[in-house]
């Protein structure tokens, strides 16, 4: 059979979940990912973008300000972090682990591109968090942190993190699920009885011993491999050489011997922890990318508490990653932050209890390297329907979709975010013309 | 592994099956090539295949679904002729039932499937095929053959595995008993098999099925969809959830007052109640339909206090003691009622895990219901971009839009069902709650429910959902899956892809092994007896495939693409295989917890049934340092421990003691010492894989060099005084490790001077971390 004839058998079989083949690529040893490194943060449940940086001063659209603050020319809900309103109790400090509006785009409106009016075409949480982070409405896409990590990370043991969200990879890369530092302190050294004891030096084999098992061992599943013709059992055994093909890299992981603690807000501490782990392991050079996620977004009811302290949180939780991404990885880390969908434009109560459903509108923020600072790109109606852009000028016009300008959806997003992280769009493409939305 | 070219009994069921669906036809005559009613490489096909590989994508899907499918234009003009998208189970079958009817039913002595086509009794799509066009050939061939039966009878020949090597009878054992039950089977097991061979396999199976063992994997199984193990994360979770008006015992200051281990029984006992009622039926040979239209719950003596029942018990101290009974509940009047019940959909712990909100009204639970019962994926329905300005222009746009009420119509009948619990306190059952008369009315399909039928709606709803189809396949796919870690293959979408006509080859005998297996789990014999799905499940190539018998071509490749072994253990299966066949399990040291049970469970690729829900079934760079670790601390913890044991006793090294080494003391040969060593590695390559190797074998000499090398060059650095005489701490047997007591001076074993017990922990180490032990 010809080259490329097996090569699109191949292909039709990765589609069916299987590999042909020993995969060498994954064999060879590949130099560090150096960055930059890039972080998904997901806001779970759908967020309201009116109380971000797409500010509305209509009362009835929103009871919790009334003023719009301005950085540059970043426009931004001027919400007070009130600890009464947001149902938490004042004595016990909380507001210290929150970050509002104001304070987040007076630090990072400089570096800070929001893009406002993204519209989902949907409000369904599955499909919105797969469109958001996949660029793509229908199932089968691989998440943007897949993409990148597969793009970038040659095989990085750890390549792909992720504590939720929309993590699908398509097979192009494995998936790790972030976890407790102590358990990965035991991962690290393997062959270490007890990592945590600094004064042990007991091994469990020594060092010829472990590289005899592990050559043994090698030599016997590459023996496996050659005797076997089914695919499916050829391609277990593909995914665990690859697996194993550079775990020893892991050796360099360095976890903080305590992680951040932030009492009563536990889901908090459990983002910022997820922050510390991923860039630990960017540091140690086997990671790539990473999702984080908070959730408690999906605000039907007690809009008005829950989704500003939500919100709140998340700053203070995106401010804890890119201070830590400053000292570690001196800045070279990639932040995108999304969310499901939007919520609508009026509240479907009139009490304090009242929430704010589904909408398709939303918005994304973004920073990192190549991505320009203080930039506003879309926006909505008053009515919070998605606004056009010229695709040139990529200012806000009005008008019919795709004659006078063009509607920003999820693919839009993606075309620019692939094209920053150098992403091949060809194995997944997506609909539409790219728009320079991030500079 | 040992493995056994048997294909013969899988062959003959699906040649029947099929040659029975294709109602008797000649065939294999190729000389037809070419001609469109042919297969690809000029085989006939039956009227099945003739409709999936001819008629439904080239016509159907690509002319016909543009105004046929639920959410188009024709569904919207209440048309009857409906088609299902692939996303829903059965898809092909209900099709090519409906198309069936068309084509038998005439307008003028012509079918209505040729005329319509061509725009005909005002077709609404107007003519959308001229009538020399290869669609309407296509048509004319169809409606020919529905009219006068197959001509076909070879066709299942496509989806024989002749060149497939299965594992043979002891070692399908050995891997459904790992699987299922987290034992090695009984030498009286595996001898009736060498004995019975293949026939005796089935009786074996059901030896698997009465074990409690199997229950308690059955129940995982089970909460990686209900995912009700959530609420066992700390004491007092399930508890928490409950009304305490409705359920007294609930109140804090009630439930504080007892002590925690009572707490942690009562609240284990709520939290897993609907996997128990799972369990409950299949352990009681019940009717699987009994999970959702089962009149009464499950409780042991915790649970009953706290769900107000007065069921009796033998022990009111056991936890494992589940009687049938009804929830009771006081409403805030103080009286004392019984909850209506309808199996799992009436659980308190159900409910809660797949909440509603005032204004979502239990469309997400009709949702899970379509997924988890139906194998349908409801959204695939509405899965196309969305346009609120449009839905904006109408009133009540899930029932007037026609882009939100195609999933609407669907789901919002099945919400309806749910409409006597409480939005907020998810479990409150409230009968006095008036239901939204503006959303689609509750009921299930075109069946529409009485207002009468109201207070038991739920009942209703799984009366009708244990008689769907669909109940079936979801069924026999979520065991399917359990058991392979495949996700069915999904129906092959581009015609034009390089391997199309092998993946719908492979879709094709899944599919067919799905009804095959739904027929029987329905049939006489089995009456919905979810035994009958494991063992069909077991005995298929899907979960016996080891090998096949040559390289295959690239088409054979994708046909076989779901074949076979290879499924990366779980956390919790691969715990209790460490157990099983070492003999200890790989627990912390200071609870005795498992590992692959607590720190090492999500990194492994478990689930929390919280936040992480999907299971990884490829390994990553850290479950690959998962693997080694355990590899390491298991023989390490292991070796020595085995070492002390009397012979009899041994898990490890039944055939050798610490003095079997190539050469003694003094540097004199040993050679009574080789034979022994390769006895005791043939041992353990069949104790810790399964595999039977031959003393000589190159996989046995390799295990042997790795031995010899280990204690070579560990016994002359032990000479040379660079490594020590005794064993590290940890991996000294000093400690009875099942009670945790010291063992006394005699037993201990804490020294190595000629180095077997590391060189024998070094082969343990390499066997543990082998993918044979490590995949199933």
């Amino acid at each position: 059979m010809k080259r490329r004839h097996f090569l699109q058998f191949a292909s039709a079989a990765a589609a069916t979940g299987l590999t042909l083949g020993l995969s060498k690529r994954s064999l060879r040893a590949q130099a560090a990912f150096a960055g930059p490194f890039w972080v998904q943060v997901n806001a779970g449940g759908a967020w309201d973008p009116t109380l971000l940086f797409n500010p509305v001063a209509d009362v009835l659209q929103s009871r919790k300000y009334t003023e719009i603050g301005t950085v540059g020319n970043i426009s931004y809900a001027n919400v007070p972090l009130d600890p009464m309103a947001l149902g938490l109790d004042p004595l016990k400090g909380y507001e210290a682990s929150l970050m509002s509006n104001a304070a987040f785009v007076t630090k990072y409106g400089a570096s800070l591109t929001v893009i406002n009016g993204v519209d989902t075409s949907t409000n369904n949480h599955d499909a919105g968090s797969r469109t958001m982070w996949s660029g793509r409405l229908a199932e089968g896409y691989p998440s943007l942190g897949a993409l990148v990590a597969a793009a970038k990370g040659n095989g990085s043991p750890m390549a792909y993190l992720s504590a939720g969200g929309y993590d699908a990879t398509a097979g192009l890369v494995p998936l790790t699920r972030v976890s407790g530092a102590d358990a990965m302190k035991k991962l690290a050294l393997v062959n270490k009885v007890d990592p945590n004891n600094v004064m042990s030096t007991d091994l469990y084999h020594s060092a010829g011993t472990t590289g005899r098992i592990r050559a043994a061992q090698a030599a016997r599943l590459q023996a496996l491999h050659d005797e076997q013709h089914l695919p499916k059992l050829q391609g277990s055994m593909n995914d665990l050489v690859a697996a194993r093909a550079r775990d020893g890299e892991l050796a360099g992981l360095q976890i903080p011997d305590k992680l951040i603690e932030v009492p009563g807000l536990g889901d908090l501490q459990r983002m910022m922890q997820q922050a510390q782990l991923a860039v630990a392991a960017f540091k140690a050079g086997v990671a790539v990318s990473a999702n984080l996620t908070l959730g408690g977004f999906d605000t039907h009811a007690n809009h008005d508490r829950n989704q500003p302290l939500q919100l709140a949180k998340l700053l203070f939780g995106i401010d804890y990653l890119m201070t830590l991404a400053q000292t570690e990885l001196a800045g070279n880390l990639v932040m995108v932050a999304a969310s499901d969908f939007g919520r609508g434009p009026f509240y479907n109560g009139d009490g304090d209890g009242a929430g704010k459903d589904h909408w398709p509108v939303t918005s994304v923020f973004a920073m990192g390297p190549g991505i320009a600072g203080d930039r506003v790109i879309g926006g909505t109606t008053p009515d919070q329907r998605a606004r056009l852009v010229d695709p040139g000028s990529l200012a806000v016009v009005d008008g019919v979709d795709g004659t006078d300008g063009v509607k920003i959806r999820p693919e839009h997003v993606h075309h620019a975010l692939r094209q920053l992280a150098g992403v091949d769009e060809a194995l997944y493409p997506l609909p539409g013309d790219p728009l320079a939305l991030f500079g | 592994m040992r493995q056994a070219p048997a294909l013969g009994s899988w062959r003959v069921v699906l040649v029947a099956l099929v040659a029975a669906a294709a109602g008797g036809c000649s065939g294999g005559d190729k000389a037809g090539k070419g001609d469109p009613s042919l297969g690809e490489t000029g085989e006939c096909l039956s009227s099945q295949q003739y409709f999936a590989e001819k008629v439904w994508i080239p016509v159907l899907s690509r002319v016909c679904m543009k105004c046929h499918s639920p959410d188009g234009l024709a569904a919207q003009k209440n048309a009857d002729f409906l088609l299902v998208p692939t996303g829903y189970p059965g898809f092909m079958d209900n099709n090519l039932a409906m198309m069936s009817s068309l084509a038998r039913t005439e307008f003028d002595d012509v079918s209505v499937l040729l005329r319509k086509p061509l725009g005909e009794m005002n077709h609404g799509g107007a003519a959308v095929l001229t009538a020399d066009s290869p669609e309407y050939a296509t048509l004319q061939e169809f409606v020919k053959r529905v009219k006068s039966g197959d001509t076909c009878q070879v066709a299942a020949t496509n989806h024989t595995f002749e060149d497939v090597v299965l594992l043979d009878p002891p070692a399908t054992l050995r891997k459904a008993s790992l699987n299922l039950l987290g034992q090695l089977p009984t030498t009286e097991q595996l001898q009736a098999l060498q004995t019975g061979g293949d026939g005796a396999l089935p009786t074996a199976l059901d030896e698997l099925f009465v074990q409690e063992a199997f229950f308690t994997r059955l129940k995982e199984i089970y909460n990686d969809r209900f995912l009700t193990d959530r609420y066992t994360g700390y004491n007092g979770y399930a508890i928490n959830l409950l009304n305490e008006t409705n359920f007294p015992n609930a109140v804090d200051d009630t439930y504080a007052l007892i002590t925690e281990e009572e707490r942690a029984k009562i609240n284990r006992a709520v939290a897993r109640e609907p996997l128990e009622l799972v369990a409950h039926v299949v352990r009681n040979d019940r009717p699987f339909t009994e999970i959702l239209t089962a009149t009464y719950t499950v409780m042991n003596p915790f649970s009953a206090k706290m769900y107000n029942s007065d069921a009796a018990f033998m022990d009111a101290a056991n936890e494992n003691e589940w009687a049938e009974a009804q929830i009771r509940y006081y409403d805030e009047d103080g009286g004392l009622y019984a909850y209506p019940t309808a199996g799992v959909l009436t659980s308190p712990m159900f409910l809660n895990r797949f909440e509603t909100t005032p204004t979502n009204r239990n469309r997400h639970r009709a949702r899970v219901v379509f997924d988890m019962f139906l194998a349908t994926d409801i959204l695939a329905i509405g899965d196309r971009p969305l346009d609120p300005v449009a839905s904006a222009r109408f009133a009540n746009p899930t029932r007037e839009d026609p882009s939100c009420n195609a999933c609407h119509k669907v789901i919002d009948p099945v919400a309806g069902a749910f409409q006597k619990f409480d939005d907020y306190d998810q479990e409150r059952y409230r009968p006095d709650r008036e239901w939204h008369a503006e959303m689609f009315p509750p009921g299930y399909g075109t069946d529409e429910m009485t207002i009468d039928q109201y207070p038991y709606a739920l009942n209703w709803l799984g009366d009708r959902l244990a008689k769907d189809p669909r109940f079936v396949r979801a069924t026999v796919q979520q065991i399917f899956s359990a058991l392979t870690g495949q996700k069915p293959l999904a129906y092959p979408a581009d015609p034009d892809a390089v391997g199309f006509s092998s993946q719908l080859k492979a879709w094709e005998a899944q599919d067919q092994f799905f009804r095959t297996t739904g027929e029987a789990f329905v049939g006489p014999e089995a009456k919905y007896n979810l035994k009958s799905v494991f063992k069909s499940v077991i005995l298929s190539p899907y979960f016996r495939a080891a090998n096949a018998t040559s390289a295959l071509s690239p088409e054979r490749a994708i046909e076989l693409s779901a074949m076979g072994t290879g499924l990366l253990e779980s956390p919790e299966v691969l715990a209790r295989k460490i157990s099983a066949v070492v003999g200890i399990p790989w627990s912390r040291g200071y609870d005795k917890n498992e590992w692959l049970l607590t720190d090492y469970k999500i990194l492994y690729g478990g689930i929390d049934s919280d936040t992480v829900v999907d299971r990884l079934h490829t390994p990553n760079g850290v479950m690959a340092t998962v693997q080694w670790r355990m590899a390491n601390e298991v023989s390490c913890a292991s070796s020595a421990w085995d070492f002390s044991r009397p012979t009899n006793e041994r898990r490890l090294f039944p055939f050798v003691t610490p003095t079997d080494v190539p050469e003694d003391d003094t540097g004199a040969a040993n050679a009574a010492a080789e034979p022994l060593i390769r006895q005791n590695l043939q041992y353990l390559h069949q104790q810790i894989l399964g595999e039977t190797l031959a003393v000589d074998s190159p996989e046995l000499n390799r295990s042997y060099q790795l031995f010899i090398d280990t204690w070579n060059e560990g016994r002359a650095a032990v000479k040379a005084k660079t490594e020590n005489e005794s064993l590290v701490y940890a991996c000294r047997a000093r400690v009875n490790p099942y009670t945790g007591v010291d063992l006394v001076d005699g037993e201990k074993l804490e020294k190595d001077v000629n180095y077997a017990i590391r060189a024998w922990s070094a082969v343990v180490t390499y066997l543990l971390a082998d993918y044979k032990f490590l995949y199933e």
